[in-house]
């Protein structure tokens, strides 16, 4: 029997947040904790809100705290992070809430727009796809996977106090996304952008971001290079 | 493969490496949709047949039909529809726009009929819940109108759903407020795939053939003389009628239809 903790709010009703707790059988199946909160919302309490869309883990829609650790609900399986029967699901940490578990993303997606997440090359379009050697596209491997699902930047301290100017670990690793794409002529003029005591260099290599990320990803690396093209930039 | 292989040792909890994946069949796409032209509008049928367009209203992706993929999609077309005719609708909407559009009055019955939606749902009490109704209709299409279909087992999902839309019209709310209520989407989101699921219904057991993804055990055949063609779904009155096939292709030789054998 699963003792499941889940975080309440609704600012129509509710003065303050509290904590609700549901008793859930699992019958000895290791369901993943989307399966736990859609059975809970289904057969025990439909106002439990959460959004959810893929359910594989590909869309970034059910992030969220669990236990402790920020994860995909639907990619998490109990086995992975139930201790002593006990499942405690929260928001995404340092997000305003809209709804129980459902955050306001706007902080994330400011940050992520300022990097400007686009190729920019303004030469003229070619009569086909700009061409890539292997080798070059071979450098966007583990920068372009990133669902956005804020996993990463909601477990970061430095972006819990900075929201608005450290860029925070996703919009960093898009930002090196386009640094490192040889297609993109906008090199010099990002860089600048960046150039600033807080965009980048709140970065203390704590790494929750690489702790926490559902598709593997490693932010940090990805700064470390933004890091590094800013020094050599300015020597 | 690696993406195959992470999703059955996810999911299934199979290592492929060891035991063969369990697979089961499921619904996955929707082959039809709102009929339109290769600018994404969309066009209604009257009762002689003839095709109109609707001012105003345009559709493309999964939800329209062009159509590109008759009776069965083939994998990876679906980015066609997004690629070509999103494309296409996006370029097209935006030149209609520059020609200016003409403004339309709306309808107060109109306005009406959506609101009552709503409030019958924010108002009822005692009716069912949307999960447990949801599960029923699930079930009904699964077993009726999966792979392999038969009339008389039709008939009976038919005759289900018949049943099932009272109950899914008088679904009632739990959760009331406005502050981001997912259970108020699931129920009208219930209500929509109901439609969906009853258009799919009849006009299966409508189409006595096989064609493409509609397999039937009683008409194992396709019957290319009655049944080359599409067929419209119209809500009221539950009727289906047919539309021609585009056999007019103007830059290419047309390829002729030919039995699928292996």
């Amino acid at each position: 029997m699963l003792q499941v903790s889940i975080y309440r709010y609704n600012p129509e009703v509710d003065s303050a947040p509290h904590m609700q707790e549901f008793e859930f059988d699992t019958e000895g199946k290791d369901l993943m904790v989307l399966d736990v909160l859609e059975a809970i919302k289904a057969g025990h309490d439909s106002s439990v809100t959460y959004r959810r869309s893929c359910r594989e883990g590909v869309c970034g829609s059910d992030g969220l705290n669990i236990n402790g650790k920020n994860g995909l609900a639907c990619i998490t399986p109990l086995s992975e992070t139930v201790k002593n029967d006990k499942l405690v699901v929260r928001p995404l940490p340092g997000l305003p809430v809209i709804r129980d578990l459902v955050v306001d993303m706007s902080l994330f997606y400011a940050q992520y727009e300022k990097i400007q997440p686009f190729l920019q090359n303004n030469s003229p379009a070619p009569a086909i796809e700009r061409l890539q050697s292997p080798e070059d596209r071979s450098q966007l491997d583990g920068l372009y996977e990133c669902i956005l699902c804020a996993c990463c930047s909601t477990s970061c301290p430095s972006f819990w106090w900075n929201p608005d100017r450290f860029i925070g670990p996703a919009g960093l690793l898009q930002a090196y996304r386009f640094l490192a794409d040889t297609r993109d002529t906008a090199t010099d003029e990002r860089l600048s952008k960046l150039d600033d005591p807080f965009s980048v260099f709140r970065c203390h290599g704590i790494q929750n971001c690489v702790n926490v990320c559902p598709k593997g990803l490693n932010p940090t690396k990805a700064i470390g290079h933004i890091r590094t093209m800013l020094l050599n930039r300015a020597t | 493969m690696p993406g195959i292989c992470e999703l059955s040792r996810t999911f299934a909890h199979v290592d492929p490496v060891k035991e063969p994946i369990p697979v089961v069949p499921t619904c996955h796409y929707m082959m039809g949709g709102i009929p339109t032209n290769v600018n994404g509008q969309a066009i209604t049928v009257d009762d002689q047949g003839n095709d109109h367009i609707i001012p105003g209203l345009y559709a493309c992706g999964e939800v329209a039909c062009v159509s590109v993929h008759g009776a069965n999609r083939l994998g990876g077309n679906s980015l066609l529809d997004l690629v070509v005719f999103g494309r296409a609708s996006g370029l097209f909407i935006e030149s209609a726009l520059r020609d200016g559009i003409e403004l339309r009055e709306s309808a107060q019955s109109d306005i009406d009929a959506a609101g009552d939606r709503l409030r019958h749902l924010n108002e009822n009490s005692g009716g069912e819940n949307v999960a447990e109704l949801r599960r029923e209709l699930q079930s009904t299409m699964q077993n009726h109108f999966g792979v392999f279909r038969r009339g008389d087992f039709m008939q009976e999902g038919i005759a289900k759903l018949a049943e099932l839309r009272g109950r899914v019209e008088s679904v009632s709310l739990d959760d009331k407020s406005d502050a981001f209520n997912t259970a108020r989407i699931e129920a009208l989101e219930l209500q929509n795939l109901f439609e969906v699921a009853e258009a799919t219904a009849v006009v299966a057991e409508a189409r006595n053939e096989s064609r493409g993804a509609h397999a039937r055990e009683d008409f194992t055949e396709r019957d290319d003389e009655n049944w080359l063609c599409h067929s419209v779904y119209h809500s009221e009155g539950k009727k289906v009628s047919k539309r021609g096939v585009n056999f007019t292709p103007s830059t290419v030789e047309t390829f002729e239809p030919q039995i699928r054998s292996y």
